[in-house]
C-alpha cells in the first residue's frame, strides 16, 4: 500500500510539470504584454521596450520559461508585475474571500438541499412535495450572476440591509462584522445549488425508502424516524455526498463571476484581472493553484478507492 | 378655562417656535463645511501605478491627483491657465523662454521644502521619460534654476502648446522631491515613493482592491478662491478610499446603497434609467471624448487613400452612436467639438456622408476588389457596439470586413503591428487645452499617418502663439483629416459619472463641463 501511494505521487510530478509548461505556452500566446497596458497610449517605443526589457519579457520563450521552471522548483512564483508583491502572499491574501465564500455556500445549500429533499420524499406526490420541487426546479434554473444581481438589488440598493459589493477582509481588519459582506455572494452561489442537491436527494431517498431492508425494519417495529435516520438516511446520503464534493470543485469556477459581480477580492477575480492585465507570474501561479488542487484531488481519489475497494491492483 | 386654552395655545406656539429654530439650526450646521469621514469613489477599472508622470490613463490621476500638484492647473472653471505650485510665470517676447517663480514654504510630504532644484529634477525626468514628456522634448534647449524659487525653461523655436502641457496631470510633470524623481529614471516610481504635495497623502495600496489616500495636515492651501481644480483647495475629509470595481451593476448598487459617494463611467445606455432615480445624482458631463474609425496608412488595403475616402462616405454616424451611446451621442464632425476653442466647420461637408453608392465608386476607382479588411475589435464598450454597426454597414455596402476580436491588450499588442490589420475603432479626449498634444497625431501612433502636408501644417500649428492664426492652421488640419482620412471621426459622446445625492455628500459642484472628466474630493463634506 504504501508503495502504491508513494508510486501514485511520483506520477504527479510529470503531470504538473506538463501542466505548468502548458499554462506558461498558453499565457504567452495571447497576444499583449504588461508593459503596454501600465504606461498607457502616449508612451513611446523606447519606454515600452526599456520596461519590457526589465521585466524580461524581451528574450525567447523557452529562456522565460526555463527560468520560470526553475524558479518554481525552489517554490518561487515571482512577483506581481503591478503590486510588485511576491505573488504567493498575493493569492494568500486573496485566498480567504473565496474560501470563505465556497465553504459558507456548501454549508447552506448542503443543510437545505438535504432538509428540503427528505421532507419532500417523505412526503411523496404531497402538495408541500409538489411545491417544494417546482421551487427547486425554478431555483436551479436561474444563472447565477442573475440572481446576484436581484438579491444586490433588492438587500442592498433598495432595503440597505446589507453592504452591496466588496469586502474588506476579516483577519485583516479584525472585524468579525465584514462576514456581513459575504451574505450576498455566499446565497447566490447557494440558491441555485440548495435547488439541486434537493431534488437529488429527494430521488436518492424515495430509491431507498422502496428498498427492502427498509420494509423489514419497519416490520421489526422500529419507529419511522428510526428508521428514516438511522437506516434510510445514512445510505441515502453517500451519492449526495459524491455530488456535493463535486460541487465543490465548481464552485471555484463559478466564483470567477460571483466575485466579479460582487466585486469581492478573491481568487477567482484575481485570476480576471491578471488576464486582463497580462500579469504573467500572479496568472502562471494560479493555474498552477488550479491545476494542482485537480491533481492532488484525483491523487486522493485513488487512495481512497484503494482503501475502500481491495480489488484495486497496487502493482 | 378660557386662560387655560390661551396658555395651551402660547405654549403650543412657544414649542413650534423652539422646533423651528433647532431644525433651522441643524440646517446651518449641514450646510457648513466640517471635517472628518472617509471620501469612497468606485472606480470601473484597476490601476497600473500611481507614477502619475509615466502613465497618460486616466486613473492614475484621479487618485494622483491628490498626491501630486503640477507648476500649473488646467482644469479651471473659467478655462484659463492657472498658477499651482508656480506663484506666477512669464513669457519672453520671442517666446523662447519661460520663467516661473515658485511658491514658497510648499512642504513635501516627507516635511522636506520644494525648491527650483525639485522642480528642475521633475520636469527633466519628464522630459527624457515621462508619458507625454517625449512631444515637448524636441523643442526644449534647457532647463535652469537660477535661484531656490525660480525656474526656467529655454526652447529653441516657439512650441505654444507648453503651457497646456506643464499643466497636465495624466502624464505631465508632476512635482515630486528631486532625490526620488532622479533615483526613479525611466522605473516607475514604487509606493513608498509616492511623495508630493497635495492637500492628501498616500496612505496604502491593496492592488485590485483599494488605494488609501490620508490627509496631509502641513498642506498650506492657495489665497484664491477655488476655479475647478485650481485656487483655494481644503481637504476636510479624513481619508479617501479609492476601491475598484469594475461592474458596472456593483457601482450602481455600490451608489444607491450608500457604500461609495462617488462613481464612474457607467455606459451611456444606462442614462435614462438612472436619471428618473431620487436615489441619486447623476453627472453627465458635456462630450468629453470622440471616437473613431483608425486607419493603417503605411501598409496593407487601407494604405490606399482612396479606399479610405470610399468607407467615410458609407457611414451613418447617428446609427453607429445610437448603438454605442444611446441618447448620448452627438453626430458632429469637428475634431473637437464646440464646448472647445478648436471647433471648425472645415471639410464637413464629408462627415457623415450615408452614401453607399458614391462608396462603391470611389472603391472601384481606388482599385478594391471584395478583399478582406481586417478590422481590430476590443471586446468592451463602446469599441464593440462601434465597431459592430460599422462592420454592418461596410458589409451591405459590399465592402468584405475580417471582424477580429480580442480583449483591449490583444489589440494594443496588434496595431503596433503593420502586417496585422487595416482599421480598428477607439476614442480620444475631446479636451485638450491644445489640439498640438493628441497622442493620434504622433507618427509612431498606430496608423502611422506621416504625410508632408500633415507635418507642414503641424508645425506651423505649434509654432505660432496667436489664437486666430492658430485656429485657421487648425481649420487647415481639418481639411487635410478630411481629405486624407488618416482615421474617420464617428462623434463625440458625453461621459456619466454617477454621485451620492447632496443629503450624503456637500460641495460636490455641479459644472458639468467636460474638463471635469477628473475627480478632486476637496472643498467637499460629509453632512
Amino acid at each position: 500500500m504504501t508503495e502504491f501511494i508513494i508510486r501514485r505521487f511520483l506520477i504527479m510530478v510529470p503531470v504538473m510539470l506538463m501542466a505548468g509548461i502548458i499554462c506558461f505556452l498558453l499565457i504567452h500566446l495571447i497576444p499583449g504584454t504588461p508593459a503596454e497596458l501600465m504606461l498607457g497610449v502616449n508612451a513611446d517605443a523606447a519606454s515600452i521596450e526599456a520596461l519590457t526589457k526589465k521585466m524580461g519579457y524581451d528574450q525567447p520563450l523557452y529562456i522565460q520559461c526555463f527560468k520560470w521552471l526553475q524558479m518554481v522548483l525552489k517554490l518561487d512564483f515571482g512577483r506581481s508585475i503591478y503590486s510588485q508583491q511576491p505573488v504567493i502572499s498575493l493569492i494568500a491574501h486573496r485566498a480567504e474571500a473565496s474560501i470563505l465564500i465556497a465553504c459558507g455556500a456548501t454549508i447552506l445549500f448542503s443543510f437545505f438541499g438535504i432538509l428540503v429533499g427528505i421532507i419532500s420524499a417523505v412526503n411523496r406526490n404531497s402538495w408541500l412535495d409538489q411545491i417544494s420541487m417546482t421551487l427547486s426546479l425554478t431555483f436551479a434554473s436561474m444563472p447565477s450572476f442573475w440572481i446576484g444581481l436581484n438579491l444586490m438589488l433588492i438587500f442592498a440598493a433598495t432595503l440597505r440591509w446589507l453592504p452591496s459589493s466588496g469586502y474588506p477582509g476579516v483577519i485583516e481588519s479584525g472585524h468579525i462584522s465584514n462576514l456581513q459582506y459575504l451574505i450576498l455572494p455566499c446565497l447566490t452561489i447557494a440558491i441555485p445549488s440548495t435547488g439541486l442537491i434537493a431534488r437529488l436527494t429527494r430521488s436518492f431517498f424515495i430509491d431507498i425508502l422502496s428498498m427492502e431492508y427498509i420494509n423489514t425494519a419497519r416490520s421489526k417495529g422500529l419507529k419511522e424516524s428510526v428508521v428514516l435516520i438511522k437506516h434510510a438516511l445514512r445510505n441515502a446520503l453517500i451519492p449526495v455526498v459524491a455530488v456535493i464534493g463535486s460541487y465543490f470543485a465548481e464552485i471555484v469556477s463559478l466564483s470567477v463571476v460571483i466575485e466579479t459581480v460582487f466585486n469581492v477580492p478573491g481568487v477567482g477575480r484575481l485570476v480576471v484581472e491578471s488576464i486582463l492585465q497580462r500579469d504573467y507570474p500572479t496568472l502562471q501561479a494560479l493555474l498552477m493553484l488550479i491545476a494542482g488542487l485537480y491533481v492532488f484531488i484525483n491523487f486522493l481519489c485513488d487512495i481512497i478507492y484503494a482503501i475502500l475497494d481491495p480489488r484495486i491492483q497496487y502493482d | 378655562m378660557r386662560k387655560k386654552r390661551m396658555k395651551a395655545v402660547l405654549l403650543t406656539g412657544f414649542f413650534l417656535v423652539l422646533c423651528s429654530l433647532v431644525i433651522d439650526l441643524s440646517f446651518a450646521r449641514s450646510q457648513s463645511p466640517k471635517y472628518g469621514g472617509t471620501f469612497k469613489v468606485a472606480l470601473d477599472a484597476e490601476l497600473p501605478t500611481l507614477d502619475t508622470m509615466m502613465t497618460s490613463t486616466d486613473h492614475p490621476y484621479d487618485v494622483g491627483g491628490h498626491v501630486f500638484e503640477n507648476l500649473i492647473q488646467y482644469i479651471t472653471d473659467d478655462g484659463k491657465l492657472s498658477p499651482e505650485l508656480a506663484d506666477s510665470w512669464t513669457v519672453s517676447k520671442d517666446n523662447l523662454k519661460f520663467t516661473f517663480k515658485l511658491r514658497q514654504g510648499v512642504r513635501f510630504h516627507n516635511g522636506s521644502e520644494m525648491t527650483s532644484e525639485d522642480v528642475l529634477a521633475s520636469v527633466d525626468r519628464w522630459l527624457q521619460y515621462g508619458a507625454r514628456g517625449g512631444i515637448a522634448r524636441p523643442y526644449v534647449d534647457r532647463l535652469s534654476n537660477p535661484d531656490k524659487y525660480t525656474f526656467e525653461i529655454y526652447l529653441k523655436e516657439p512650441y505654444a502648446p507648453l503651457l497646456s502641457l506643464l499643466g497636465f496631470g495624466n502624464g505631465g510633470p508632476v512635482i515630486l522631491p528631486g532625490a526620488i524623481a532622479r533615483a526613479a529614471g525611466r522605473e516607475m516610481v514604487a509606493p513608498d515613493n509616492y511623495i508630493g504635495t497635495g492637500p492628501y497623502k498616500f496612505g496604502k495600496w491593496v492592488q485590485g482592491e483599494y488605494v488609501r489616500l490620508d490627509r496631509w495636515d502641513k498642506y498650506v492651501p492657495r489665497k484664491e478662491p477655488a476655479n475647478g481644480r485650481a485656487g483655494k483647495k481644503i481637504a476636510y475629509f479624513d481619508t479617501l478610499e479609492f476601491h475598484i470595481v469594475t461592474e458596472v451593476a456593483a457601482r450602481v448598487n455600490g451608489i444607491k446603497a450608500g457604500q461609495y459617494h462617488y462613481a464612474f463611467n457607467l455606459p451611456t445606455d444606462l442614462y435614462q434609467s438612472l436619471v428618473k432615480d431620487p436615489k441619486i445624482r447623476v453627472v453627465k458631463l458635456e462630450p468629453t471624448y470622440w471616437c473613431g474609425l483608425n486607419f493603417n496608412t503605411k501598409q496593407g488595403l487601407c494604405a490606399n487613400q482612396g479606399l479610405r475616402q470610399a468607407i467615410l462616405a458609407v457611414l451613418n454616424m447617428d446609427e453607429i452612436l445610437a448603438a454605442a451611446f444611446g441618447d448620448l451621442g452627438v453626430a458632429q464632425g469637428s475634431i473637437f467639438p464646440k464646448s472647445t476653442p478648436w471647433y471648425t466647420e472645415a471639410a464637413l461637408n464629408k462627415y457623415n456622408q450615408k452614401n453607399p453608392k458614391l462608396a462603391i465608386q470611389l472603391a472601384q476607382k481606388a482599385g478594391y476588389k471584395g478583399e478582406k479588411i481586417r478590422m481590430l475589435v476590443g471586446n468592451l464598450w463602446p469599441a464593440y457596439e462601434l465597431s459592430q454597426v460599422i462592420a454592418k454597414q461596410l458589409k451591405d455596402a459590399g465592402f468584405n470586413v475580417d471582424f477580429q476580436v480580442y480583449d483591449w491588450a490583444g489589440v494594443v499588442a496588434n496595431r503596433k503591428e503593420p502586417d496585422k490589420w487595416e482599421m480598428f475603432t477607439t476614442y480620444a479626449s475631446a479636451v485638450y487645452y491644445d489640439p498640438g498634444i493628441s497622442y493620434w497625431l504622433s507618427p509612431t501612433y498606430p496608423g502611422w499617418w506621416d504625410t508632408p502636408e500633415k507635418l507642414a501644417i503641424l508645425k506651423d500649428f505649434v509654432s505660432t502663439t496667436d489664437y486666430k492664426t492658430r485656429l485657421k492652421n487648425w481649420s487647415g488640419f481639418q481639411e487635410i483629416f478630411y481629405t486624407q482620412v488618416p482615421i474617420i471621426k464617428l462623434g463625440d459622446y458625453y461621459t456619466l459619472h454617477m454621485a451620492a445625492t447632496e443629503t450624503y455628500i456637500k460641495g460636490l459642484g455641479t459644472s458639468t463641463h467636460s474638463i471635469h472628466t477628473f475627480i478632486y474630493a476637496w472643498n467637499m463634506w460629509l453632512p
